[in-house]
């Protein structure tokens, strides 16, 4: 035995059930000496790039992957007859829980896919991947790990060796009968077997904060949580001497473990820029289409009258723009200036892309870059190595038309609002943690509203001023939470954010869900 | 989005009235067949069957015979006519609880309507309204599908193929719910419905599809019907329930008095005339108020509830006499008034049971027991316990009274337990008892458990222990954290115990046998 790793590990962005920040679990995962360690946050990969960053200075192995929930195909027959020997109802139509991890780029791909597909088609909050979305993905190098007997049966003949059984243990009270029906399953099936412990935080001090999270998501206080916190606090991140010690029946299931990382190739280094290619006319590459719009539109700036220099330097940046590839970028940009021009909608380009003389004369800005004597790599540069950031204010009360333009002109698939996901800031914190901590109501609101809005800490004098008393074991715990609570993200919906968006093959590299626009459907 | 401005509906559908009854009555359990018939004899035809029938073979409109044949172990009931009217009584009585509006439907037993406007400002919002519809069911002992929609007859055609609360944000979303509802599950006749197979119509939404203006024609008056009630275009508006009498009679006790046998005779002399009118409305009674205005003090409210709803006058004077014993010295004034309210409902009329399905115990003489040391001892002195979610065992109850007797349901037989093995039962300690510990568990583990201490509930020592599982919270107010073992002693007893690491005791919380 040389290690184990963790495959099933949920941060603070499994909302409301997570209590780590994604980078807190990976430093912790490279302090007690695991060989790799699982994202696999519930239907979302959004911690995938913090916990990234995190892990590769640490050189930890991070495999990516997530939680989902799988419905269960419907009964023969709809609403016919029951079948002899059917499970009753309720089990009957119970969801499946597995955890999928991407191998390679083309399985994070199908993820990221498959779990669009889900946001997309379920109610809000409750993304369910369909049984046949998943064995149609079945193909892609997806590696399944689930506890759930019928989910092994349905996948198995689909997913052949990339399924596992998924062994959890937390010294539950129920969790020896599941695993005993889970391991029969699994033998019939030839299915292997690997261990694990969900991870909901990375170490047991952080319990309370879960309990809290999950009292916040039920709307109760802690003291009628009843069934809605977990049972115990075994639910830390386990060292490889912890995990043997809670799999000593079976070390088996540990040293799998490893084979499953070992399996899992990809890493985010893996993703980069391509700009979807767009329709062209005439078959022209895009480098040239962008040259003709270019000089046409200088043509119109100079009144006919091109000067060299401005030659020279649209020359010199669209050489840049081919060579990067960027080329479909600007197009799309041009594409969306030019429908605001022709629907008589204000709009502007503003920033750094002033700087460039081609997007001047595409018409997206409005100064003269050479004019004003501007700096072009201020806005690009090969060695930077970031993409072009070209930022476009529209006039808002028609902003919805040109969403709506483009999502007709590139496909709903295909174009997506950037989202950011708010977190908790001192005010909220105070708010929440107290509620769930059952502090009366108007002391809430006093000591809420003596944090500051957006400040980093928790104001305790503002506490004391609002009559909590910060030396009581409530208040204590008050504190204490709200410190640990702070940047971690509330709720699941990300909010768009609402001056920014961008379009790319999104479902293929990254989660998307349905936005709620008014007038957009 | 939900649209506030729309008018609600809201269809409250429990499945198989009368089977649920039944099953309440017989409490064989969920693995004994049983089906309810139309009528005695081997011609009666099966009108309801539960799972464990189904699997057998039984068939919803199969000859009683036929059934019997497919499953000998089959207990056929016959469905009481009456006692359904009683049912479906009391649960529209319940369901006024949460809108002054319910009508219960004249042609489907079980099938009610529920106005649900003005009740968000209560509750909070439909959800949360229709939630404590479903809980307030199952206290009573109804398993009920509650369908928050806006149309009548679509409403309850969702009903018939959902489970649990549903709550349908707009009207577009109930006639696309609609649409899926098979056709053979809207009653409409075989002949027909196959009719309709053949042009591939299964659906409600297929049929609408289908042009209203030849459906009589080709395919008969029930399509029709089907068709024109599922357009919207008859459905009729809600027809709630009109308010009951207030069935009252007020005694002036001149001068006030303390003495129970006297306020006896007094209650004696109104009491008939209470029972008159009730009877005059075809009810009986289900249970008294007696508000007792006591001179100078706060008036004291009794409710005497018989075993089952009766007009015999001597028993509820007998129920009263029990309760009025029962305060003894505690009126802490004399008696200037009592106000006797009396509730009533449609008497059930049950059926004459048969020798051989004669339960050994008599359940009617049970509740006529219970009736009388509720009456007697107040209605706090009959409880039973009701499961509520918890991690520690002993929050996993509460006590609250009981109105009637149910018995106890068992849950199935885990579908992994072998034959020949008998399931055990673990039993709860009032309060779990310290017991002896002894070295040995090693650096890190906990010291051993003995028997010492607990030696009413074990016989020799601690063999072996299977564990453990760990439950743990409670850190914002007292630290718990216990790890549960099952124990094995060499005289053969099963003993559930803890470890509690706080305290770094052992304690003994039930025996298994």
């Amino acid at each position: 035995m040389t290690g184990a790793a963790a495959l099933w590990v949920k941060s603070n962005f499994s909302f409301l059930c997570g209590a780590s920040h994604p980078d807190e679990l990976v430093e912790r995962a490279h302090a007690i000496g695991l060989r790799a360690l699982a994202l696999t946050d519930r239907s979302g990969v959004y911690g995938s790039v913090r916990a990234h960053v995190a892990a590769r200075p640490l050189g930890l192995k991070l495999l990516h992957g997530a939680e989902v929930t799988i419905a269960r195909p419907p009964l023969p027959g709809g609403f016919g007859p029951l079948q002899a020997g059917a499970a009753p109802p309720g089990e009957a139509e119970a969801p499946g829980c597995a955890v999928l991890l991407a191998q390679d780029r083309r399985g994070w791909s199908a993820l990221t896919q498959l779990l669009s597909r889900a946001h997309l088609d379920c109610p809000r909050g409750q993304p369910t991947i369909e049984l046949d979305h998943l064995l149609a993905a079945g193909d892609a190098p997806i590696l399944a790990l689930t506890g759930d007997p019928w989910l092994l049966g349905a996948l198995r003949p689909r997913l052949g060796d990339r399924l596992y059984g998924l062994c959890a243990r937390a010294l539950r009270a129920d969790e020896g009968g599941r695993e005993r029906a889970l391991r029969r399953r699994a033998a019939e099936l030839s299915v292997p077997l690997v261990g694990a412990v969900e991870v909901l935080y990375h170490e047991r001090s952080r319990r309370r904060l879960q309990d809290v999270l999950a009292c916040i998501e039920a709307g109760r206080t802690l003291a009628e949580a009843a069934t809605c916190t977990r049972p115990n606090a075994e639910h830390a991140l386990p060292s490889p001497a912890e995990l043997m010690a809670i799999f000593a029946d079976d070390p088996a299931l540990v040293a799998r473990t490893l084979e499953v990382a070992d399996r899992c190739t990809f890493t985010l280094d893996d993703l980069s820029y391509r700009y979807p290619v767009g329709e062209l006319p005439d078959g022209t590459s895009a480098a040239e289409h962008l040259r003709q719009l270019t000089l046409a539109g200088a043509r119109e700036r100079y009144q006919g009258r091109v000067p060299p220099e401005a030659l020279a330097q649209i020359d010199r940046e669209l050489t840049l723009i081919h060579e990067l590839d960027y080329g479909g970028y600007f197009l799309t940009m041009w594409d969306i200036v030019e429908f605001c021009r022709s629907s008589q909608i204000l709009c502007q380009g503003r920033g750094s892309a002033a700087n460039s003389l081609v997007c001047y004369c595409l018409g997206i800005t409005a100064i003269d870059p050479l004019r004003m004597d501007l700096l072009f790599e201020r806005f690009l540069s090969r060695e930077r190595a970031e993409p072009p950031d070209i930022d476009l204010d529209i006039e808002h009360e028609r902003r919805e038309e040109v969403l709506q333009y483009v999502y007709s002109r590139y496909g709903r698939r295909y174009a997506a609002m950037v989202a950011s996901v708010i977190r908790y800031r001192p005010r909220s914190a105070v708010r929440e943690v107290g509620k769930v901590l059952g502090l009366p109501a108007p002391i809430l609101d006093r000591a809420a509203k003596l944090q500051e809005s957006f400040g980093g800490e928790i104001d305790v004098d503002g506490l004391k001023a609002a009559g909590v008393d910060v030396d009581a074991p409530l208040g204590r715990h008050l504190v204490d939470l709200c410190r640990e609570i702070l940047g971690a993200p509330p709720t699941s919906p990300p909010t768009p954010a609402a001056s920014s968006w961008d379009m790319t093959l999104w479902t293929r590299w990254c989660r998307s869900r349905p936005g709620r626009c008014r007038g957009a459907r | 989005m939900i649209d506030p401005a729309i008018p609600r509906l809201t269809c409250v559908r429990v499945p198989e009235l009368g089977l649920q009854r039944i099953e309440r009555d017989l409490s064989l359990g969920t693995e004994t067949p049983i089906a309810a018939v139309d009528r005695p004899g081997s011609a009666g035809r099966l009108c309801a069957v539960n799972p464990a029938a189904h699997r057998a073979g039984a068939r919803v409109g199969a000859r009683a015979s036929a059934a019997l044949g497919l499953c000998p172990a089959l207990r056929m009931v016959v469905l009481d006519e009456a006692a359904l009217t009683g049912d479906v009584e009391a649960i529209a009585d319940l369901l006024e609880r949460f809108s002054p509006r319910v009508e219960a439907s004249a042609d489907t037993p079980g099938l009610f309507w529920i106005d649900p406007a003005g009740m968000t400002r209560l509750f909070g919002d439909l959800e949360r309204w229709s939630a404590a519809i479903e809980r307030a069911l199952v206290d009573a002992g109804w398993r009920s599908v509650i369908v928050v929609g806006f149309g009548r007859f679509l409403g309850a055609a969702i009903a018939l193929c959902s489970r649990g609360v549903r709550i349908l944000p707009a009207p577009a979303d109930e006639r696309a719910a609609a649409a899926e509802v098979p056709l053979v599950r809207l009653g409409l006749p075989h002949r027909r419905a196959d009719a309709l197979a053949a042009i591939d119509v299964h659906t409600l939404g297929d049929l609408l599809r289908l042009p209203a203006a030849e459906l009589r024609g080709r395919f008969g008056r029930e399509v029709a019907e089907l068709h024109a009630r599922a357009s919207g275009c008859c459905d009729p508006p809600l027809r709630p329930r009109p308010p009951r009498e207030v069935i009252e009679a007020t005694i002036v006790i001149d001068p006030p008095d303390d003495q129970s046998e006297r306020l006896l005779f007094a209650i004696k002399a109104a009491l008939p005339a209470l029972l008159a009118r009730l009877q005059r409305s075809g009810e009986r009674a289900r249970a008294l108020t007696l508000t007792l205005e006591l001179e100078h003090e706060a008036p004291l409210a009794l409710r005497i509830e018989p075993a089952e709803p009766c007009e015999d006058a001597r028993l509820l004077l007998d129920l009263i006499r029990h309760r009025l014993a029962g305060l003894g010295h505690q009126l802490a004034a004399p008696v200037a008034e009592i106000t006797i309210l009396a509730e009533g409902t449609r008497p059930p009329t049950p059926q004459l049971e048969l020798e051989a399905e004669a339960p050994r115990r008599d359940p009617r003489a049970a509740a006529r027991a219970l009736a009388q040391i509720r009456a007697a001892f107040g209605d706090a002195s009959v409880t039973r316990a009701r499961l509520k979610p918890a991690h520690l065992p002993e929050a996993g109850f509460t006590w609250e009274p009981a109105q009637e007797l149910r018995p106890p349901r068992l849950r199935p037989p885990a579908a992994n337990l072998s034959e020949g093995t008998s399931m055990l039962l673990r039993r709860l300690l009032p309060r779990p008892l310290p017991m002896g510990a002894k070295a040995g568990g090693g650096p890190d583990a906990p010291p051993r458990p003995t028997i010492a201490g607990v030696e009413a509930y074990a016989r020799g020592a601690i063999d072996r222990l299977h564990g453990p599982y760990r439950v743990s919270g409670g850190w914002w107010n007292r630290l718990i954290e216990r790890d549960y073992y099952y124990a094995e002693t060499s005289a053969g007893d099963l003993l559930w115990l803890f470890y509690d690491r706080p305290r770094q005791r052992w304690f003994l919380h039930g025996v298994v046998d």
